[in-house]
């Protein structure tokens, strides 16, 4: 049986047999949530690889995540996730998101052991929860395949909070462990070139693991308004080296209120001597009565290669995402989102192969994509 | 512009065009950054004299008062145990009912939709979970009731069992 068709049966097996406990937990009960989403985006650059997108409009983009969670006593807490992702020219994927179990010692102080979610800035616990942020897409300087941030580790860890002084409340993570990160090895499309081969392959994105990884995240959360400012950071070895040092540090700053949302990162990351690559992002979102959001955001991002020669392709290196956004929020857990995108350089907006090897020939890359992305996103 | 002008092959017009969307970018990024900290400079929430439901726990607690800030973090389970020790039970009303609009303004101090985009974050991050939800003012007393940690909330008016007291909340409810 696929691993796809295994994983389906598996959750929906749980959810046959698992006891009805959707709507709040008591002590032993497994709780199940999920959440889901499915788009269609048209872009006008079908050589661009952007979002799920082509220039005929693609509506094969669909996710679906199913949560379980159990207390089975007041200081264990368990907590899985099954995720299941159909992309178009992708093979439909079904993974495990998270598996593990946590031991309440006190508010202050919580272990975790197994595959968590990665404590990493704003949305890497939460990656495809599409209704709790104004946009259906993650900013992809930070979440998208730049080898930045991954969704889970595996280790262990430890988590808490703590009140100072009554009103400011510290929060924290630190874990060890390993994890996978979703990259392109974007250095080796240009290695390709001086090696003479003239087969520049720009592959798909793949997973590099890290290793002797260890890693926090501090947040701080100001009284008055609901203000959330945090740092993160890990480093790790990439697995099958020695020496290739993979870092990452980041800040986040976070305001939500019923009205507005408004949310900003900025991440450094460094693979050893080879890659360095600063990210930044900031998001708007208002709502206009109780139904209707506006939305912007402006997403950039800037690598650099040490001793690697670009300049046949520098727009592989940059981008730039403007995008502006509308929702319908028929409820919390159901909304509907249109959102318009124009994209300056092609980091992101991956071009074809056949593209890359005319660029580095000198032929040229188209720099700019526009896409328009019409979403549902759903939770339970 | 035309899409041969989108076409760009010369390394230094790549170079000058990435260098300009740079510094486009870190305008309005600043400009992004400076509009968040004006809006959190604006407004205070408004406040009402009266609260609209009652505090409960199980009479076995000794607590008798708590401000409002003290029970929403309860609710939130930003606080997790009583001064004792003993594990906190909060326990929700009905999505749909009147008492818990009331609640969740007056205490959370947010629309219902805010809190529960705060469940979601919770559980997905597997963080918490929501407490458990009872449809009745009768059933929240019942678990209140069973469980000396509990705390719930009522309707105003609503007659108390024989194991429920009421919490006296200190601080203005908003």
């Amino acid at each position: 049986m696929p691993r796809t068709s295994l994983a389906l049966s598996l959750v929906l097996a749980i959810l046959t047999l698992a006891p009805a406990a959707i709507a709040g937990s008591d002590t032993g009960d497994v709780e199940i949530h999920g959440y889901g989403g499915w788009s269609y985006g048209r872009s006008n650059a079908d050589a661009n690889r952007y979002l799920a997108s082509s220039e005929d409009g693609d509506a094969r983009y669909v996710n679906l995540a199913i949560a379980l969670a159990s207390c089975p006593s007041d200081r264990v807490r368990i907590s899985t996730q099954v995720w299941w992702e159909a992309e178009p020219g992708e093979e439909e994927s079904a993974t495990v998101d998270c598996a593990f179990a946590e031991w309440r010692v006190s508010d202050a102080l919580r272990l975790r052991m197994g595959q968590v979610k990665h404590p990493y800035g704003i949305y890497t616990e939460v990656f495809d929860v599409g209704t709790i942020r104004p946009f259906f897409w993650l900013p992809q300087s930070v979440y998208g395949p730049s080898g930045t941030v991954a969704e889970s580790y595996r280790g262990v860890g430890l988590t808490g909070s703590v009140f100072a002084a009554g009103i400011w409340r510290f929060e924290y993570d630190l874990y060890g462990g390993e994890m996978s990160l979703e990259a392109q090895d974007i250095a080796a499309v240009f290695a390709t070139e001086e090696d003479s081969s003239g087969t520049a392959d720009a592959e798909a994105p793949g997973e590099g693991d890290i290793r002797d990884l260890v890693g926090g995240r501090l947040t701080i959360t100001v009284p008055g308004p609901e203000v959330r400012i945090g740092l993160s950071a890990y480093t790790g070895r990439e697995k099958g080296s020695a020496c290739e040092r993979h870092s990452c540090l980041g800040a986040h700053v976070e305001y939500l209120s019923d009205t507005w949302s408004l949310r900003s990162e900025y991440t450094l990351l460094k693979e050893s001597a080879k890659l360095t690559a600063a990210a930044a992002y900031v998001e708007v979102a208002r709502r206009l009565g109780s139904s209707w959001q506006i939305a912007g955001r402006v997403d950039h991002s800037d690598t650099r290669l040490e001793d690697v020669d670009a300049s046949a392709a520098p727009s592989l290196l940059d981008h730039l995402d403007i995008t502006a956004g509308l929702n319908y929020w028929f409820h919390p857990d159901f909304v509907v989102k249109l959102s318009s995108s124009r994209v300056d350089g092609n980091r992101f907006a991956w071009p074809e192969d056949e593209d890359i090897r005319a660029a580095i020939a000198g032929d040229g890359i188209r720099r700019q994509t526009r896409l328009v992305s019409l979403g549902v996103q759903f939770a339970f | 512009m035309g899409s041969a002008d989108r076409l760009v092959s010369s390394r230094w017009g790549c170079n000058l065009r990435s260098e300009r969307a740079r510094g486009r970018s870190l305008r309005i990024y600043v400009l992004g950054v400076v509009a968040i900290a004006l809006l959190l400079a604006s407004g205070a929430p408004r406040a009402e004299d009266h609260p609209d439901f009652l505090v409960v726990v199980n009479t076995a607690n000794p607590v008798r008062s708590l401000t409002t800030e003290d029970v929403s973090r309860l609710f939130l389970k930003k606080v997790t145990a009583w001064a004792s020790g003993q594990q906190v039970l909060p326990v929700d009303q009905s999505e749909n009912s009147s008492v818990r609009a009331a609640f969740t303004r007056q205490v959370l101090r947010r629309k219902i939709a805010a809190v529960k985009a705060y469940w979601q974050q919770r559980i997905f991050s597997g963080r918490d979970l929501p407490p458990p939800v009872r449809t009745s003012d009768a059933e929240v007393i019942r678990y209140v009731e069973a469980n000396p940690g509990a705390i719930g909330y009522l309707s105003n008016g609503t007659a108390l069992g024989e194991k429920t007291k009421v919490l006296e909340l200190l601080g203005t409810v908003r």
